[in-house]
């Protein structure tokens, strides 16, 4: 599992997460990713290249979600792949972090 | 039919010293053969029967394994059997046992050999099961083959039941969709099991056996632990939505959403989950 930041609007980090989201993955970006969460007002979490999620990655991101929110910020996640977008979707997590298909969209509504 | 020990007259005893094991095999119904274990199944009485029994394993298709004068079987035992069953099953033929005693029983449902091999309480029965879906040779070929694993009950167990996934995945050229399914259950299971069962007092239980058998259209996998009673499926009830639940139940919810035929049992002192993912 990897994870690489980079700056794609004034303001806008997107987070690109590589591999699976299982337990071992999920561990690896455990800390980086809530420092990350932690410190960022607009993320985007794109899960274009993710190829696994069950529920131990779907807490990593719910948690993410809700620590940028108390600031009064916002996290979306983009392009996840069908498979993992149904876990999403079935789990309800798309209410806490909504999806977005396209960069720009997800842009749009971290800086709304 | 062709038997490498006959089964008429007085058995041919395949061990040599110390306590004997024997090894007979018989017709007992048209293609279906019995073969009589007796004595101790142990390291030494299995390297003894072992080519004989992947002999007769190799040339019966209904295989019959009787048990009822087997007073103990080791886990090179149960390597021995199962081995044999992947043997017969790989040509689309089935095994059973017949009638173990009671402490060679517990140890063939503890391991979770009976998942892979059924158990029968009598002949007739057992000769009905091997002999199931004989005849249609226009079928789809019933090939079954089991797998088993062994993992710590603890979160290196969960990953290590990851890795298995991947080989499973080749080795069966698993569908990703499948591999997927396959990969949250089990990542679900032993989470849950890892995170919420108990070993009971003065017991160790510090494992989860997993088996999985692949049948043409489906993998049916179970998971057994020597834990207190717990139902990991109760923590969820069934229909209920994962968006209002507790994050803790979301795995569950992601199991039934993945998984068919769901379902949890208490087997002596075991649990027992079983489902089946389609191919």
């Amino acid at each position: 599992m990897r994870m690489v930041t980079e700056q794609v609007a004034p303001g806008v980090t997107k987070a690109n997460l590589t591999g699976r989201l299982d337990i071992g993955g999920t561990q690896e970006i455990d800390l980086p990713f809530n420092a990350l969460a932690g410190s960022q007002r607009a993320l985007i979490v794109d899960l274009s290249q993710v190829d696994f999620i069950a529920s131990l990655g779907l807490r990593l991101l719910i948690v993410g979600a809700r620590t940028v929110q108390r600031k009064g910020g916002r996290m979306v996640l983009l392009a996840p792949p069908i498979a993992v977008e149904a876990v999403l979707i079935s789990s309800g997590t798309d209410n806490v972090v909504p999806i977005w298909r396209t960069l720009d969209d997800a842009v749009a509504a971290v800086s709304a | 039919m062709v038997h490498l020990v006959k089964g008429s007259g007085v058995p041919t005893p395949v061990s040599t010293g110390g306590p004997r094991l024997l090894i007979d095999a018989e017709d007992v119904a048209p293609g279906v053969t019995k073969v009589n274990l007796r004595g101790r199944l142990d390291a030494n009485a299995v390297q003894a029967i072992n080519a004989t029994f992947d002999r007769i394993a190799r040339t019966q298709a209904q295989l019959i394994v009787d048990l009822s004068r087997v007073s103990f079987i080791a886990s090179t035992g149960l390597r021995t059997l199962i081995s044999a069953a992947r043997t017969v099953a790989s040509r689309g033929g089935h095994m059973v046992f017949l009638e173990p005693d009671a402490s060679v029983e517990s140890v063939l449902i503890t391991s979770g050999t009976d998942v892979v091999i059924p158990i029968h309480r009598d002949l007739a029965t057992a000769i009905c099961a091997v002999s199931m879906g004989d005849g249609d040779e226009d079928e789809w070929p019933s090939t079954s083959l089991p797998f088993a694993l062994e993992v710590a009950r603890t979160m290196r167990g969960v990953a290590r039941a990851g890795a298995w996934v991947d080989e499973l995945a080749i080795l069966l050229n698993l569908s990703q969709r499948t591999e997927y399914a396959l990969r949250l259950c089990l990542e679900e299971l032993i989470t849950e099991n890892v995170s919420h069962a108990r070993p009971p007092p003065g017991a160790r239980a510090e494992t989860v056996s997993l088996r999985l058998v692949a049948e043409p259209t489906r993998l049916c996998v179970t998971l057994q632990d020597q834990c207190e009673e717990y139902n990991p499926l109760l923590a969820v009830p069934n229909g209920a939505s994962p968006e209002t639940s507790e994050e803790e139940s979301i795995g569950i919810g992601l199991l039934r959403q993945h998984a068919r035929d769901l379902m949890w049992s208490r087997v002596g002192p075991v649990n027992r989950v079983m489902l089946a993912i389609p191919r």
